[in-house]
């Protein structure tokens, strides 16, 4: 009895830190790291691990990597393409845009506001298809990835 | 006339008159009038076929002036140069481009199509174009550039920075009608002054004051010609040899003669001046590019001098006007001297008759030619590529449309890349044949480039000659694939996450099947081993065979089959095990639009050469919309996307290092198909997606693997296009886990050996591996009492 009450005690410093060691049924140590990319990042493309995101779909909440970026033509021709869209020159806006995706490709939000024209023209599987491949390059933007939702949702209803 | 009639009647009576005599005389008076009824009857019925002729030639006039007057064929541009602050083109890019626009170098660019450098720093001058969506006005611009790309793009004028510019696209070529004349039709308001003055002076002086034939010109030509005993005058007016150039043989009879000297006053009592002079410009031969008639000056000044007609200069247009006398005779590029002399001849009347001065002659005289070197000919430039948008045209347009309407084909076409491909096609496969003695010319080769995300065909060789227009193996080499169906296999396995992981292990075994017949079916490795248990993505990396067919009839032939057509292949397949490594025959254009799936994170686009097309007067016709299809999951591709990563970094492709940097991301894959008749290689990068074959047209076994073959040659076509790395980014749904490698169960990044490789978020190992490696009391006690 003694004995076990020993080695209890014994023990129990040993517990107490074992306690504060775990972390959960699967080691931390087990994820890895998300490897970092090689290449640049395309503004809009979004963070993949949640980080807070930078897009021209909303003021930069923080200073995007520094690459060189044709950020500056991207955005004269979104800034054309909605004005055309307003104005009700659809045709127009889509050629804008297009020529903004030629520039950069890997720009989420670009996609989007053509997949926005191309909904607007009736063009429904062209229109989902365009979100759907918005949504893939918005990586961690929320408000970005639901708009493209609501475009597909909408073009699939009427399909 | 009574009195004659009284004359008549009153003549004396002839011999042996009497009434012998009188009846002679009615019989004589008879056969008068008679004759004269003849005549009269002749004369009309010759005036009635002369003027029943004269209206036909009449009707062949009009039908020729008016109507259809001339087939335009179709001219197809290439993409057009937009330049902005960050984009990647170098001084020498940019050069090349306003070379290939024709314009002209000078010290100080005043006028549209001038341009000028100074290291990166270019001043230009654009001209105005009509695109398809809109007028792009001419632009002075200040551009400053080095080899990172533009820095400066800047408005002279206002001096503000410009967002964008696009510069006007180069013309390619044409696709022309079937009697294979080609013209840039001109208005009579375009002709400039002094081509006008060069052809009153040079051909027909008095064109303003005729009415078709100068009796003359002609009498001062024979005149001339009897002098020096051969024609050197015509004298022709400039109606007439319209008239002649109407006619497509050559014949030189009187009869003919005779019937263009009728027909030119038909033209001037029909036509006025301006109008003749406007078909003339349009009309006339003027050259000849292989088997492509130049017509009208148009033309000629684009084919001469590579710039429109507007910007020639005096002694530029005083050779044009030198050819009318015979374009082959007096060839520039040809005959330089004798079309020296012709000019200069051309300038000296110019001036003996007031319309320049004698200085003017003098200095225009000293000028040299100033022809470009022809292009490459065979039907125009990057025949492989036009071809492709033939063929995709065909679809939507009758042939007659085509070669007739003048439409405006805008493609994706991008020239320096072209070059690029071009002559890395043609290095890399002489250095092939060298390395193994073969007789220069055995191999050949195809390539296709593309714009990974949005699918446009940026360059395309039919063959290492790129300026033949022959056999486009781009397009019509179908040849078995091999190992480059494979990725579509295992995407197709890793698209069901629960079944198959990149750590999933495949039985890499010898496979024995039976086909229908009985006959036996015995794969092999390419070292004729079996590797045992193999994790799914070493199967890839290292191209395993018998592990691929294993895995292939574990998930399905047909449904293999389906997912091939869901990427977009069109052919007819049948679903045998054979499929599965790739005794399928496929064109490079199709690989490429397999390939593009992968590269564009599982988004199909049906490959375009086309953006848009606009008629004439830049009414647009017809689109090519931007249009994606979601064919894949994001997380499947990116793992599949990692593994051809990996078979470029340890795998079949890791020679690609020769040409592209270590750190350098890019993924491909290697095909080679039975006895190493094929050689394949397909591969991307962040802003290139390309596709090579080599092999021998009698599909004798060329001795490449796809590494030693097709890779090289793709690998030094990347290399001189500068691309972008790959910069894959994993999407939501995947997952970065230490594991075994040898076991793939779950490990830790302390653990001896561990990897980090990507999962599907509810694919990870869960079975843990022993883990050998230094932790600490931490990592123990963890251990003790998870």
């Amino acid at each position: 009895m003694r004995s076990l009450q020993r080695l209890l005690l014994l023990l129990l410093p040993a517990v107490l830190l074992a306690g504060c060691a775990s972390t959960g049924s699967v080691p931390s140590t087990a994820r890895a790291p998300v490897p970092a990319p090689t290449g640049p990042v395309e503004a809009g493309s979004g963070g993949r691990s949640g980080e807070p995101v930078v897009t021209p779909y909303r003021p930069p909440t923080q200073v995007a990597q520094a690459r060189p970026q044709p950020a500056k033509a991207v955005r004269a021709l979104l800034e054309r393409a909605r004005k055309q869209q307003t104005a009700g020159d659809l045709v127009g806006a889509a050629n804008t845009l297009e020529r903004a995706v030629r520039i950069e490709p890997g720009n989420a939000l670009v996609w989007n506001r053509l997949a926005h024209v191309r909904l607007e023209q009736g063009r429904y599987a062209q229109a989902a298809g365009l979100a759907a491949k918005s949504k893939a390059l918005a990586g961690g933007d929320a408000a970005l990835r639901a708009d493209n939702d609501r475009i597909i949702a909408r073009a699939n209803a009427h399909r | 006339m009574a009195t004659r009639k009284k004359k008549v009647v009153k003549r004396r009576p002839a011999k042996g008159a009497g009434r012998r005599g009188k009846r002679r005389n009615q019989r004589r008076s008879a056969r008068d009038s008679g004759w004269l009824k003849w005549a009269t009857g002749l004369l009309v019925l010759a005036a009635l076929v002369v003027g029943g002729y004269a209206l036909h030639l009449s009707q062949v006039v009009r039908v020729k002036f008016e109507g259809k007057r001339w087939a335009v064929p179709a001219r197809v541009y290439a993409r057009p140069l937009e330049l902005y602050v960050g984009v990647r083109v170098t001084p020498e890019q940019l050069q090349a481009e306003l070379e290939r626009l024709g314009y002209r170098k000078v010290k100080h660019p005043r006028r549209p199509a001038q341009w000028s450098r100074a290291g990166g720093w270019f001043l230009f001058h654009t001209r105005p174009f009509l695109f398809w969506d809109g007028d792009e006005p001419a632009h002075a611009v200040e551009v400053r550039t080095s080899a990172k790309g533009v820095s400066l793009l800047r408005d002279v004028q206002s001096g503000r920075e410009l967002d964008l510019l696009r510069l006007e696209p180069p013309v390619i070529g044409s696709i022309y009608p079937a009697h294979k004349e080609d013209r840039v039709l001109v208005k009579r308001s375009d002709l400039p002054d002094h081509l006008v003055a060069a052809l009153l002076a040079a051909e027909d002086r008095e064109f303003f004051r005729h009415h078709g034939l100068n009796f003359r010109s002609i009498a001062r030509a024979l005149v001339a010609n009897l002098r020096a005993g051969r024609t050197v005058q015509g004298g022709s007016t400039l109606t007439q040899q319209l008239v002649k150039n109407f006619f497509l043989t050559s014949e030189r009879s009187l009869w003919r003669k005779a019937n263009e000297a009728l027909m030119a006053l038909i033209v001037e009592a029909r036509y006025d001046k301006d109008e003749i002079l406007e078909a003339y410009a349009n009309e006339v031969y003027l050259g000849q590019d292989g088997d492509r008639a130049i017509h009208g000056f148009g033309l000629a000044s684009w084919f001469y001098f590579n710039r429109p007609l507007d910007e020639l200069k005096l002694h530029e247009t005083a050779l044009l006007v030198a050819l009318l006398k015979g374009a082959s005779y007096y060839n520039p590029r040809v005959h330089p001297e004798r079309a020296r002399k012709r000019r200069n001849l051309v300038l000296e009347l110019m001036a003996k008759q007031g319309f320049i001065s004698p200085e003017q002659a003098r200095e225009a005289q000293r000028r040299p030619l100033g022809v470009v070197k022809q292009k490459r000919h065979g039907g125009g430039r990057h025949p492989a590529f036009i071809d492709l948008v033939r063929r995709q045209l065909r679809r939507d347009y009758r042939e007659e449309d085509l070669t007739s309407e003048g439409l405006r084909i805008f493609t994706t076409l991008d020239p320096w890349a072209q070059a690029q491909l071009d002559r890395a096609l043609d290095a890399g496969l002489r250095r092939l044949e060298k390395a193994r003695k073969l007789k220069p010319g055995t191999l050949e080769t195809a390539a296709v480039l593309v714009s990974p995300q949005e699918g446009e065909v940026r360059a395309l060789s039919g063959g290492r000659r790129a300026d033949f227009a022959g056999f486009n193996r781009a397009l019509d080499a179908v040849r078995p694939v091999g190992s480059l169906i494979k990725p579509a296999i295992y995407l197709l396995a890793l698209s069901q996450p629960q079944r198959y992981t990149l750590m999933t292990f495949l039985k890499d075994e010898p496979v024995r099947l039976k086909d229908a017949r009985g006959n036996l079916w015995k794969p092999e490795n390419y070292d004729h081993r079996s590797h045992g248990l193999v994790p799914l993505h070493e199967a890839l990396a290292r191209s395993y065979n018998l592990a691929t067919v294993h895995l292939g009839l574990d998930l399905g032939v047909e449904k293999v089959v389906r997912q091939l057509r869901r990427m977009g292949l069109r052919r007819p397949m049948r679903p045998l095990p054979s499929l599965l490594l790739g005794a399928v025959s496929l064109s490079p254009l199709e690989v490429a639009q397999l390939y593009q799936v992968f590269a564009s994170g599982g988004f199909r686009t049906p490959l375009r050469a086309i953006r848009e097309i606009t008629d004439a007067e830049g009414r647009p016709l017809q689109r090519y919309p931007l249009e994606v299809e979601q064919v894949a999951e994001p997380g499947p591709v990116y793992l599949l996307d990692r593994n051809l990563v990996e078979v470029m970094r340890a795998g079949t492709g890791k020679g690609i290092r020769r040409y592209l940097p270590e750190k350098f991301e890019v993924a491909g894959k290697t095909g080679t198909t039975n006895e190493l008749r094929d050689s394949w290689f397909a591969g991307f990068t962040g802003d290139w997606l390309g596709v090579v074959w080599v092999g021998r047209d009698d599909n004798r076994p060329a001795g490449l693997t796809g590494a030693s073959g097709a890779m090289q040659l793709w690998g030094r076509a990347m290399k001189a296009l500068g691309p972008m790395p790959l910069g894959l980014l994993p999407p939501e749904e995947v997952v970065y886990v230490w594991v075994d490698p040898k076991t793939g169960h779950l490990s830790a990044e302390h653990c001896e050996g561990a990897v980090a490789m990507p999962f599907i978020r509810g694919s990870e190992p869960t079975v843990e591996a022993e883990c050998h490696g230094t932790s600490g009391i931490g990592g123990f006690l963890d251990r003790l009492f998870r």
